[in-house]
């Protein structure tokens, strides 16, 4: 479990996060390049639903990969008044792990500092994560921006669908509300 | 030789409010004589008639080793080279300072009520109870006894945008209606609840769980404090009166996990299996 923020806070609060982030063996979180695959015959890749995401969608793609391990990006495309975005992403534990994540830029806009709570631990097979934007101010995403990356590794050779589910994407009322039609595309991991 | 005259009967003052609490003790101060050298303080159970006396050359004293649960009478003679004065200061009286020596180490959990059960000495009728915390209410206090008494502590919240006790070990102190008063250092502790971490209640798909949506509504409100309008007591689990990252960590660590009302956690395995 990994939480990152940037909005103000107190001292001992800020410390307390820190070495969360900073913790070892803490269920895969903390940021992580797709560096570092196990040496092997085995090559991970990620095949995404959605190939040219429209408005208003948060979709799945590939990023960089490294043997057998992929980073999978999460895009939110055209889309205004956005405050958070939650979701969980659902895989079969068996035939991958996930290993990390890398945080986006998609909320990041006018200097905000979102706060990234992604958890990979507590149930085998799903990511758990949320991403919001410091303060009460939205953002609009022009084009697709990355909002947060999660790194697999593959296990075995096969296609292997992973999934968004409990997803939302906030406004910024006092109570956050859906965005209303908001399409969701995830994908596959592959091994080969 | 002139009289002194005594400021506060079992006075506390400045100097001694960091004092431990000791049964048997009254503390005692008074005004000095000039040209007095040093003070004879006598003391006993009956007005007018002192079975004991100290020798202090300043102007306090604390008597020790007095019989709890008693009314005790004090004054004070001055002393010089020519001798005592003639006439006793005023006199003064009171019990010995309240002590607590148990309060049970109670841990009450946010929300809850519990009987606080203090057992020590000189507690009088009519004293109270104070555990430094606004938001843990206290009912009427029962002294059952000079030793014992008996008091309800709620700690907030009990209903929804109401201001937390705050987490942490409290002190418990006995005030006696004279105003001398006794401690327990950390004698009562206040517990989170962690049920209130489900703060996303809009969403009934994912009610009793905890996931990214929560983290949204509680970033919405993220480093406000109290009095600020954004600061939202419901977000504020630990009662420190801020929303900050303390508070989101308790959601941090637990997200994907869902409530178990029959073991009072957050667990994987309390989650319906489409969520496992």
């Amino acid at each position: 479990m990994t939480s990152h923020t940037g909005a103000r806070m107190k001292m001992g609060a800020l410390l307390a996060l820190v070495a969360l982030v900073l913790a070892p063996g803490c269920g895969g979180g903390g940021e992580e390049n797709a560096t570092g695959g196990s040496p092997g015959t085995l090559a991970a890749v990620f095949v995404a639903d959605q190939f040219s995401p429209t408005a208003n969608t948060v979709s799945m793609s590939q990023g960089s990969r490294s043997g057998d391990t992929v980073i999978v990006k999460i895009n939110l495309t055209d889309t205004t008044s956005v405050f958070g975005v939650a979701f969980d992403v659902a895989f079969d534990e068996t035939k991958a792990t996930y290993m990390g994540f890398t945080k986006g830029s998609a909320l990041e806009s006018g200097g905000n500092t979102p706060n990234y709570t992604v958890d990979g631990s507590n149930q085998a097979g799903r990511v758990i994560v949320g991403v919001s934007r410091a303060g009460s101010t939205t953002t609009s995403v022009s084009g697709t921006k990355i909002v947060i990356s999660l790194t697999f590794r593959v296990k075995e050779v096969g296609t292997y669908p992973i999934a968004f589910q409990n997803a939302v994407v906030t406004d910024g009322q006092t109570v956050p509300q859906p965005l209303p039609g908001i399409g969701w595309y995830a994908g596959a991991l592959q091994g080969s | 030789m002139k009289i002194p005259t005594l400021l506060i009967a079992a006075a506390l003052t400045t100097g001694l409010l960091s004092m431990p609490a000791r049964a048997g003790d009254i503390n005692l101060a008074w005004d000095p004589t000039p040209g007095a050298t040093a003070y004879h303080v006598y003391f006993g159970t009956t007005p007018g008639v002192y079975s004991g006396s100290i020798t202090t050359s300043g102007a306090s004293a604390t008597i020790s080793g007095l019989q709890d649960c008693t009314s005790h009478f004090v004054a004070v003679k001055a002393v010089n080279g020519a001798g005592e004065s003639v006439q006793y200061s005023n006199e003064i009286s009171g019990w010995p300072r309240p002590a607590v020596t148990s309060s049970g180490s109670l841990k009450v959990m946010q929300g809850k009520q519990a009987v606080l059960d203090v057992v020590g000495a000189n507690f009088q009728p009519g004293a109270t109870v104070e555990l430094g915390d606004s938001h843990i209410l206290l009912g009427s206090v029962s002294v059952l006894s000079c030793t014992h008494l008996q008091v309800l502590a709620t700690v907030e919240p009990t209903a929804p945008n109401v201001r937390p006790a705050e987490v942490g070990t409290k002190d418990v102190t006995i005030v006696n209606p004279d105003y001398v008063y006794g401690l327990q250092a950390q004698g009562f502790e206040v517990v989170i609840n962690p049920a209130r971490f489900d703060i996303n209640r809009s969403d009934s798909a994912t009610t009793n769980r905890i996931d990214g949506k929560d983290t949204i509504y509680l970033s919405r409100a993220f480093a406000a404090s109290e009095p600020s309008p954004a600061y939202d007591p419901d977000y504020d689990f630990d009662g420190n009166g801020w929303i900050d990252g303390t508070d989101l960590n308790y959601i941090a660590i637990n997200l994907g996990r869902c409530w178990s009302s029959s073991s009072g956690a957050w667990s994987s395995s309390a989650c319906p299996s489409s969520l496992q």
